[in-house]
């Protein structure tokens, strides 16, 4: 089990492969630019299942998104300080 | 050395976190490959084990012709040195060597590199205990 940590929005190669290697249990985070994979329609056929996507909420609607909007679970700061506390593996 | 030293030395060795540095910017017109070992040699005193790992544009660095101080940043080759002092392990993925062309007889030596499949980066990545893309 990881924590995978995307910053980048989904017009970076690198945000997409972050998301190929995700493993079933990972948690995959979005924050910064990636919370823009939670308006994305395909975002959860983009990672294996079994894989638990979340976006941070601070950035998600620091972007103009109304929280309704999100495709995937917000966490608050503290939600996600609490993930990165519980996962043995950061990947970011 | 001592029992007890042998004793620390082996306790030290379980404690060593295994890092996965990865680095996937192109090694022309940005810093982030020399960043990357600049990293990684500071982590060698530390309890950390640390791996490179290029990917994307960043392996066209491993060509042996590829020269960014033409661009104006720092050459690749400071890095051969500690390299090879600290014996660091540096992987590539294939296909993205194959992607740019670059055939093994073009890579430089001094990279000591090991090739990794696309297929095989998941389970690779998840055998680390951090991971760190630059």
């Amino acid at each position: 089990m990881a924590l995978i940590i995307v910053k980048k929005s989904p017009d970076h190669k690198i945000s997409h492969l972050l998301l190929e290697i995700a493993m079933p249990q990972d948690k995959v985070v979005f924050i910064q630019d990636g919370v823009l994979f939670a308006v994305d329609k395909n975002v959860k056929d983009l990672v294996k299942e079994g894989v638990e996507l979340y976006a941070l909420k601070e950035d998600f609607v620091a972007r103009g998104f109304d929280e309704k909007e999100s495709l995937v679970n917000l966490v608050t700061y503290e939600e996600f300080a609490e993930i990165i506390e519980n996962e043995p593996k950061i990947i970011s | 050395m001592s029992p007890i030293g042998i004793l620390t030395l082996c306790h030290r060795e379980e404690d060593m976190k295994k890092v996965l540095f990865a680095v996937y910017t192109s090694p022309a017109g940005s810093i982030w490959i020399n960043e990357t070992f600049r990293c990684i040699f500071g982590m060698y005193g530390q309890d950390i084990e640390p791996v490179a790992l290029l990917l994307n544009e960043a392996v066209l660095a491993v060509h042996k012709n590829c020269k960014p101080e033409q661009c104006g940043v720092l050459p690749l080759s400071i890095t051969f040195k500690y390299i090879e002092k600290y014996q660091t392990k540096v992987y590539a993925v294939k296909e993205d060597l194959e992607k740019y062309n670059i055939k093994e007889d073009e890579i430089d030596p001094r990279w000591n590199l090991q090739l990794i499949l696309k297929s095989d980066l998941a389970e690779f990545v998840h055998s680390f205990d951090n991971v760190i893309f630059f």
